[in-house]
């Protein structure tokens, strides 16, 4: 009687555990997806060296994957690995078709769509034309104006400037970004996205060396999102600016002492104590 | 020549009576090989716990107190050595202390020339299972907070804005030095509860008491004791350095290369290291009380001859 019961206690737990671990769960999808991502790894540490071959090789699993597994968040990753893989290999044109592809297969979806348009972008810059590269950026800022992407492209089309040493168009780049990133908060008031697109415009003016308009920035969105959202990060920059822009010590510590009552366990509180102290001494 | 140095006897004879012991009684090795199996168990449910069905019961603790990327490939490796320390320190307590009880009642009857019978010696030490059950578990907390304490040392000091010790960087320290003070610390605690179970079982004291002689044998026979301990623990300095490299095997090689190693780990400790422990500390404390029962004996005589 007990041997019987023991025995199909054993049995059972048996059949559960074969068929849990023989299915295609989650966990043996993302094992499958890891593997391709190790073949993969090889190519972008070594494009140069990888043989066509090997290329063909991983974007052929990729796509073995992305058919198997196409309801799967993580085919998506797959798609994007693919563009990847030909973007590093400079085969440009087939990262485009990928990508092309990856936003005719999510057209719903705009954080993916601002992705693969990126990549496109990225592609174009890739071969120097600069042109088609802008052109793609700013249909992510147009087309998908709340996502992530969206929020970057401007400081980045500046950086960009900024690092072939074009000050003209970084500056106008840096203004387009602000009236940009106003045109967001006006549309979006109140939000996060509103409170993001405050501190980056704050970035865009401490880029451009206009501290006052900075720091005003800043006061701006204490003033309307205190309570709402964290305020350490913006007071502390507030502070540095005061300090060593604008050298008004007493205000950068007023906002410091402002800081570590509002936020004492925050990770500028440290810094922030320190800083003080060096004002103090000054 | 020293009276109190003769009590103990010479590691050598210790560990040839450990191996004869060994060699000799197969049956010394069922509670360890029980314990590795349960530890075999727990590890494969450890290894299985991301997937269906079993995440929907083993999910949310492990979502809850590690986080949920533990739960996807192959970051679940990553946390397969700590479960695996959590799950042992568990089953030491529930079941290991009964059956390293076991272990040393079959030592003690195979020392005193009885006839051993398996079932007769889990009945009987069941009885005394609440007593093995609060010492393992203040060992086993005692294990721990000490593990812990050197980690807590440099975490404060380098808090306070030191940026070396003995000119050794933070990074140095929370590496591979806090792993080796930690092994350490792991041989002087050990070493310093390794007579707790024979006392207890032999003795038949109460758990406080055997803690405390175990402690004052440790004290007593201090250099032997920690080689007895130390010795078979050397055979887990490369499982500790493999799993030190957890995230690098997983990186370089395959991810399911740290099951192995978990697996190597059960098997080295349950059925090496614990059975060299437990027998020869178990040997040497029967050596011990039986040396010092012996030197009793030729005093009363001595005495009486006097008179």
């Amino acid at each position: 009687m007990k041997k019987t019961l023991f025995s199909k206690i054993v049995f059972i737990f048996m059949v559960v555990f074969l068929v849990g671990c023989s299915s295609n769960d989650q966990y043996s999808v993302e094992r499958k997806y890891w593997k391709i991502k190790k073949l993969a790894e090889k190519v972008f540490k070594n494009p140069v060296a990888t043989p066509p071959n090997e290329l063909e090789r991983v974007v052929s699993r990729s796509e073995e994957f992305i058919k198997e597994y196409a309801a799967n968040p993580l085919s998506i990753e797959a798609s994007f690995n693919i563009a990847r893989l030909y973007i590093v290999k400079e085969e440009y044109e087939s990262a485009r078709k990928q990508l092309q592809k990856i936003l005719q297969a999510n057209k719903k979806s705009p954080v993916i769509c601002s992705e693969a348009l990126f990549l496109i972008g990225n592609a174009y810059q890739l071969q120097d034309k600069w042109s088609l590269a802008l052109e793609q950026y700013k249909k992510i800022t147009r087309e998908y104006p709340t996502t992530v992407k969206a929020l970057d492209i401007p400081i980045f089309i500046a950086q960009n400037y900024k690092v072939k040493n074009q000050p003209e168009k970084m500056i106008v780049a840096y203004q387009d970004a602000i009236g940009q990133y106003r045109t967001l908060i006006e549309t979006y008031p109140n939000s996060l996205l509103a409170f993001n697109a405050y501190l980056l415009v704050a970035q865009c003016h401490i880029a451009l060396k206009d501290w006052q308009m900075a720091v005003k920035t800043f006061e701006t969105v204490i003033e309307k999102f205190n309570g709402k959202a964290k305020m350490d990060g913006a007071m502390f920059e507030m502070a540095i600016i005061y300090a060593k822009q604008l050298k008004d010590t007493g205000k950068a510590k007023e906002i410091l002492d402002r800081l570590n009552k509002e936020y004492p366990k925050s990770r500028y509180s440290k810094v922030s104590l320190l800083l003080i102290k060096e004002l103090d001494k000054q | 020549m020293n009276p109190q140095t003769t009590k103990f006897p010479s590691l050598k004879k210790v560990y040839n009576n450990t191996f004869s012991f060994l060699k000799h009684n197969k049956l010394l090795f069922i509670p360890f090989i029980i314990f590795s199996i349960l530890e075999l168990l727990a590890l494969i449910f450890i290894y299985i716990s991301p997937r269906m069905p079993f995440v929907i019961v083993l999910g949310p603790p492990i979502k809850a107190f590690f986080g949920a990327q533990f739960l996807h490939y192959p970051m679940n490796f990553v946390l397969i050595p700590k479960l695996a320390g959590i799950s042992r320190s568990v089953l030491s307590i529930l079941v290991g202390a009964l059956l390293s009880a076991v272990a040393v009642q079959v030592i003690f009857n195979l020392y005193e020339k009885k006839t051993v019978r398996m079932i007769n010696v889990f009945k009987a030490l069941l009885k005394k299972y609440a007593s093995l059950f609060l010492v393992v578990l203040v060992i086993t907390i005692v294990f721990h907070g000490a593990l812990q304490l050197p980690a807590l040392g440099l975490k404060s000091y380098f808090l306070t804005g030191h940026k070396t010790l003995l000119f050794l960087k933070p990074a140095m320290w929370f590496g591979s030095i806090l792993a080796g003070i930690s092994f350490i610390i792991s041989i002087f605690v050990q070493g310093c509860f390794a007579y707790v179970i024979p006392v207890l079982v032999i003795e038949k004291v109460n758990p406080f008491k055997a803690l405390l002689r175990s402690c004052g044998l440790f004290f007593k026979s201090f250099f032997p004791t920690i080689m007895l301990v130390g010795i078979p623990m050397l055979a887990y300095v490369p499982i500790i350095i493999l799993q030190y490299n957890t995230l690098f095997i997983i990186n370089k090689f395959y991810p399911e290369l740290v099951l192995f190693v978990a697996l190597l780990n059960v098997l080295v400790t349950s059925l090496f290291v614990d059975v060299l422990i437990t027998v020869s500390t178990t040997l040497f404390y029967l050596t011990y009380k039986d040396n010092l029962t012996q030197g009793k004996k030729t005093l009363n005589i001595a005495q009486e001859t006097q008179k």
